[in-house]
């Protein structure tokens, strides 16, 4: 009777149990492909280095998700609890790959942030080297000028000196400065009596006009030419002329340009002494050059 | 015997009555959280939704953001009929979900900006190397 009682519990625990078991068992056997899907989408996250390495939590979320699927499917075997959290596993195992996607963009971004900043920083150093380099141009420029202009300078007063040479050397032939300009006088030792040749030697302060013309480009010169009174006033007027000539010749020859020099005769008219004597005539016989101020 | 056997069959039930009862609040308690409206759940996935939609999962990963959103709306659905269970499941589904469409957006987002960066240190360089053809 004990046993009869006991029996309705006993059986329907028993049966519990018996179903529970058989139930589980049948679901062991039976293959979830959501399960499977997730396993090998999360075996192969395991596998790859970059998700291991970069997204460690994640994949810790995901492996945690899909054991809690697998422990399903050995436990109570209910497929769609099953594929539901095969579901998840598969999903968080997605979102591990994302995120060692992410990571390893951002680790990539930072070595080009690096690299840029390196690059920028070796353009601004270029340019300050440049800078500097065309600051180093500019001053060498600066001192080349500042040279240029102090040799212009001592030439040009070198060349005042050799001017204020010249007119002291242009005086020394003297030159009187008359209200015509300056005159120089160069006598009778130029020419032989009744000869309109240059003598030879007598050209030493010819050759000084000759530079001081050069020199000083603004300057012309009129050359007059006179005789003594020996022989007939129209001849010596021929002659004086040519004497004038001559000197005109001497000074183009010299590098005077021929426009910069006139020249004329004034035969015996304007002696500068008596022509009684031979002394009186040589100083007569003469040429005066008349430089213009 | 017979005068008893009233009696005790009657024990028997009461215990059997006691039994499923406890068995019965047991399992409440056990299976609790899907007979309980699940409030949390959704919220989680409400939160992660936004989340995903900071970060630009509408552009960057709007499949995974649309089966988010789908599974959102059939959780509060259900929740709405009374399936807590359904609900809580649509609910966890909806969070990895949008979980993942942040993930994906955001490596989208970040493999953009990197390709960008690249591109202007290319420039960059180039620049640098055309100062440096120049100088010397």
């Amino acid at each position: 009777m004990l046993r009869d009682e006991r029996h309705p519990l006993l059986s329907a625990l028993l049966a519990f149990l018996a179903g529970g078991m058989v139930l589980a068992g049948c679901a062991g056997r039976e293959v979830n492909p959501d399960l499977e899907r997730a396993r090998t989408a999360y075996e192969e996250a395991r596998q790859d280095p970059a998700i291991v390495s970069k997204a460690s939590v994640a994949l810790y979320e995901a492996g945690k998700a899909f054991e809690e699927a697998e422990n399903a499917w050995r436990g109570s075997g209910d497929q769609a609890v099953v594929s539901h959290l095969a579901y998840l596993a598969q999903r968080k195992t997605e979102t591990a790959a994302a995120t060692a996607q992410r990571r390893l963009a951002e680790a990539e971004m930072e070595k080009l942030v690096q690299e840029r900043d390196q690059s920028i920083l070796a353009g601004r150093t270029r340019e300050a080297e440049l800078g500097r380099r065309k600051a180093l141009e500019a001053k060498e420029m600066a001192e080349a000028r500042a040279l240029e202009a102090e040799l212009a300078r001592r030439d040009k007063m070198a060349a005042e000196a050799r001017l204020r040479e010249l007119e002291r050397q242009l005086s020394e032939m003297d030159a009187r400065k008359t209200g015509r300009g300056l005159v120089l006088t160069i006598e009778g030792v130029l020419f032989e009596f009744n000869k309109a040749d240059l003598k030879p030697g007598a050209t030493r302060n010819l050759d000084k006009l000759a530079d001081f013309l050069r020199e000083n480009p603004e300057r012309t010169v009129l050359i007059e030419g006179h005789t003594d009174d020996v022989g007939s006033g129209t001849y010596n007027l021929l002659l004086s002329q040519k004497r004038a000539d001559a000197v005109r010749d001497y000074l183009v020859a010299r590098g005077v340009a021929p426009g910069r020099i006139q020249s004329r005769g004034l035969g015996e008219e304007y002696p500068v002494i008596s022509n009684a004597n031979e002394a009186g005539r040589q100083r007569n016989r003469r040429v005066e050059i008349v430089v213009s101020q | 015997m017979d005068k008893e056997s009233p009696v005790r069959s009657n024990v028997f039930w009461l215990a059997w009555r006691v039994f499923t009862v406890v068995l019965a609040a047991i399992c409440s308690v056990a299976c609790g959280p899907s007979a309980k409206p699940p409030i949390k759940e959704v919220a989680k996935a409400e939160f992660a939704l936004k989340e995903a939609e900071h970060s630009k999962a509408e552009e960057y990963a709007s499949l995974e953001l649309r089966i988010a959103e789908e599974g959102l709306a059939q959780a509060k659905a259900a929740m709405d009929a009374g399936d807590y269970e359904r609900a809580s499941l649509f609910a966890e589904r909806a969070l990895a979900d949008a979980q993942l469409a942040e993930a994906r957006a955001r490596a989208a987002t970040a493999r953009r900006t990197t390709e960008e960066m690249r591109r202007s240190l290319e420039t960059l360089r180039e620049e640098l190397e055309r100062m440096r053809s120049l100088d010397h």
